[in-house]
């Protein structure tokens, strides 16, 4: 069994370099900013409630981040300069590293037990998003209702439920065809659309989105409640 | 960073990542639009900023103990090399801590005044120790002059 390294917090011309990013205006803001963003690129945020901002189980994209800085400071995190020379970065990476685990023990769901990941040092660590308690919102409900064969079903409605031939019905027929597709580049690319009608199509889907899921929830008799029968 | 090949989102998941896709890349944000991106989508950073600043004042604390020990340490293996030197050198100090301490006292008199009572009752090690300080303040001295003619707050 390989032994657990000491913790060895940052000094010397490390913690020169971490203080000085830190330093940087926005350095929080921006780490918060790209978890989110990650976040939401993972579907990690109810499609149902657009103020929903934390992520799974509650905890702030702010506080994750503060937690990730903390941690890279005391040694919980082990900082290579030599491989990440941007202390930024190797923020970045941790909550990457994080997100993804996440989505792991998403997979995972029914393990109720927290899950710990093998920290850099060696040290199992609790992660911080793993560790939370399971929601019970629609999102739940769909995700693992008949595992989750229901919530996508969703995609495709909604796709049907869009004018025939759209932009818009084009992007969410693509999505669903094809994971890369959530990549609006790539997306772009294969419909061969421009950047403008995309972002038209864009906002036309997130205009359209509340009524059709409101009406698609109540015409499938999803409620909240479910999430019992679910477990 | 991590070799693992990427978890293929549900089809659902897909849908929720599309929905929150705006397309703008916060790397090209400066700090003000980063603040505002997080208000309008009203991220309550009150808490998250203050244990930043907080932790970042812990580790600016842990950073000024480190030169302090780093220059305490210098102090000893000059005070070294003095001692091993003799006399002539010890009263070359002396003159140029002197020197160091009416210099001083000329903007900071007060301060001075306490350096000279050091000074006065000083052994060899510690007029290393009084002079790694003088010196640091001088450099302190000159970098504030610096920087307050480069930022006008």
């Amino acid at each position: 069994m390989e032994l657990a390294q000491e913790k060895v917090p940052l000094s010397g011309a490390r913690l020169a370099v971490a203080i000085k990013a830190m330093e940087t205006a926005g350095f929080l803001e921006r780490l918060t900013v790209r978890i989110m963003k990650l976040a939401a690129a993972k579907g990690f945020y109810n499609p149902f409630n657009n103020e929903d901002v934390d992520l799974p189980g509650g905890k702030s994209a702010g506080d994750l981040a503060v937690d990730i800085i903390e941690k890279s400071l005391d040694g919980s995190y082990t900082w290579d300069e030599k491989k990440q020379p941007d202390f930024y970065w190797f923020c970045w990476s941790r909550a990457e590293s994080i997100l993804s685990n996440w989505l792991t023990k998403n997979r995972r769901m029914t393990t109720m037990s927290p899950i710990l990941e093998d920290g850099e040092n060696g040290e199992l660590d609790s992660n911080p998003i793993n560790t939370a308690a399971d929601g019970s919102d629609i999102y739940e409900v769909l995700r693992f209702r008949n595992g989750g064969a229901l919530g996508n079903q969703l995609l495709e409605d909604f796709a049907l439920s869009l004018t025939d031939k759209s932009h818009e019905q084009a992007i969410l027929m693509a999505v669903h065809d094809d994971r890369e597709c959530i990549r609006r580049g790539h997306c772009r690319e294969k419909l061969a659309v421009s950047e403008g009608d995309y972002d038209a199509a864009m906002k036309r889907i997130q205009r359209a989105a509340p009524k059709f899921l409101t009406e698609w929830c109540h015409k499938n008799n999803i409620k909240t409640e479910d999430r019992k029968e679910v477990r | 960073m991590n070799d693992k090949k990427p978890i293929e989102l549900t089809k659902l998941e897909r849908l929720a990542a599309l929905l929150r896709d705006d397309g703008i890349d916060s790397e090209t944000m400066n700090a003000e639009q980063l603040a505002q991106y997080l208000k309008v989508r009203k991220v309550d950073m009150s808490n998250p900023q203050k244990r930043f600043l907080a932790v970042l004042k812990k580790s600016k604390a842990r950073q000024s103990l480190e030169l302090a020990r780093e220059r305490r340490l210098k102090a000893v293996d000059k005070s070294k090399t003095i001692l091993s030197t003799g006399a002539d050198a010890i009263e070359a100090v002396k003159e140029k801590v002197r020197a160091m301490i009416q210099n001083l006292g000329q903007h900071d008199p007060d301060q001075a005044q306490v350096y000279a009572r050091e000074f006065e009752k000083a052994t060899p090690e510690d007029l290393a120790v009084l002079e790694e300080d003088l010196t640091l303040l001088e450099m302190e001295a000159s970098d504030n002059g610096q920087g307050d003619s480069q930022n006008p707050r």
